[in-house]
């Protein structure tokens, strides 16, 4: 995934064509998704994307252990090859998560 | 629902929502911290009805596959090469599988739609109960579960997948199918055209059991799936 972003076919509520959409994710949340053919985005309140954000945050931070462990078990080698990287990425993942939820905030103020 | 049949299930993902030629394929969106397609895994496996996994994708879409089933999936999956159509797709899976079912080793498939991925294990061992008993099963809902209207006196059915069938009559109907030229839209379609002699039976479908198609189903499967912890239920809530 591209920044939180992916484009993907998919049918419009409004327009009704089936085109490209422009998907926002924050975190594992889909958080926005615009119609290239009509314009159309939906999405979430943010208060609502904040209070869904914050009760998945808690569930990923839980069940971390349990799903890390799980991978560990399937394949014992991502211990040193992939983990340390991932390690790595966690404090700009959050922050481009803190972003994608800044700018539903901010769409939400400009419309 | 007796151990002993050997059941196969198949997932098709060739072209979900594809065939614009741009974007992703869907069934490999983000959904719950893991894609899709994967979700229909998890609750296949749950059932533990399956000793065999197959999952159609297009060719270019091999290495994505592997890697996605290698992290998610906790079961061997056999690959195979998507066709151009849904029909075509279930005939290269079916082929695929031609020696396990001629053999007899193979006596019911299921298929489904990988765009589907809220269909609870629940459903799916009602449908394979069903399948064992008639020779086919199919979920359906009255149009009316969907639409939110309750006063149609002529019902029309919507139905969805898993699809399961005696193996042998549906391999042979696909290969009637293909000498005939005919294409259906979906599995009990062709059944119900070279195969009249085996009893499909409708289980009621559910709601929940979506085929993400509009953006506003992505945000609606994320819900399902919250709510239910991520995990949705082994048995039917109506015994």
């Amino acid at each position: 995934m591209d920044n939180g972003k992916q484009q993907v076919v998919l049918r419009c509520g409004v327009c009704g064509k089936e085109g490209l959409h422009e998907l926002h994710y924050a975190g594992r949340l889909l958080a926005s998704a615009k119609c290239k053919s009509c314009g159309t985005i939906m999405r979430h309140t943010p208060r609502e994307l904040r209070r869904t954000y914050i009760k998945d945050l808690q569930d990923r931070v839980t069940t971390k252990p349990h799903r890390l462990m799980r991978r560990l078990i399937m394949e014992p080698s991502y211990l040193w090859k992939g983990l340390p990287a991932a390690l790595r990425r966690q404090p700009k993942k959050f922050i481009d998560e803190a972003k994608e939820l800044k700018n539903v905030e901010k769409l939400q103020d400009e419309e | 629902m007796s151990n002993s049949p050997k059941r196969i299930a198949v997932i098709l993902a060739a072209g979900a929502g594809n065939r614009i030629g741009a974007g992703i394929n869907k069934v490999w969106l983000p959904l719950g911290g893991q894609e899709l397609l994967t979700w229909s895994f998890k609750w296949l496996i749950n059932t533990k009805l399956f000793y065999r996994y197959v999952l159609v994708v297009h060719p270019s879409e091999h290495e994505k596959a592997r890697a996605v089933l290698k992290s998610y999936v906790d079961a061997p999956v056999d690959l195979v090469d998507g066709g151009i159509t849904r029909h075509d797709s279930e005939r290269h899976a079916l082929e695929y599988l031609a020696p396990a079912i001629e053999s007899g080793e193979c006596d019911l498939v299921l298929i489904h739609d990988g765009a589907r991925p809220l269909t609870s294990p629940a459903l799916i061992s009602e449908i394979v109960r069903s399948a064992e008993e008639y020779g086919g099963a199919i979920p359906s809902l009255p149009t009316s579960v969907l639409t939110g209207h309750t006063a149609q006196s002529d019902e029309i059915i919507r139905v969805q997948t898993p699809q399961v069938f005696r193996a042998q009559s549906l391999l042979a109907s696909y290969r009637e199918a293909e000498m005939q030229g005919f294409q259906g839209s979906d599995t009990a379609m062709c059944m119900e055209k070279f195969a009249p002699e085996v009893q499909i039976k409708c289980v009621p479908g559910s709601a929940q059991n979506i085929k993400v198609t509009y953006a506003q189903d992505l945000i609606l499967a994320e819900h399902i799936l919250a709510s239910h912890h991520f995990n949705l239920p082994t048995r039917s809530s109506h015994g």
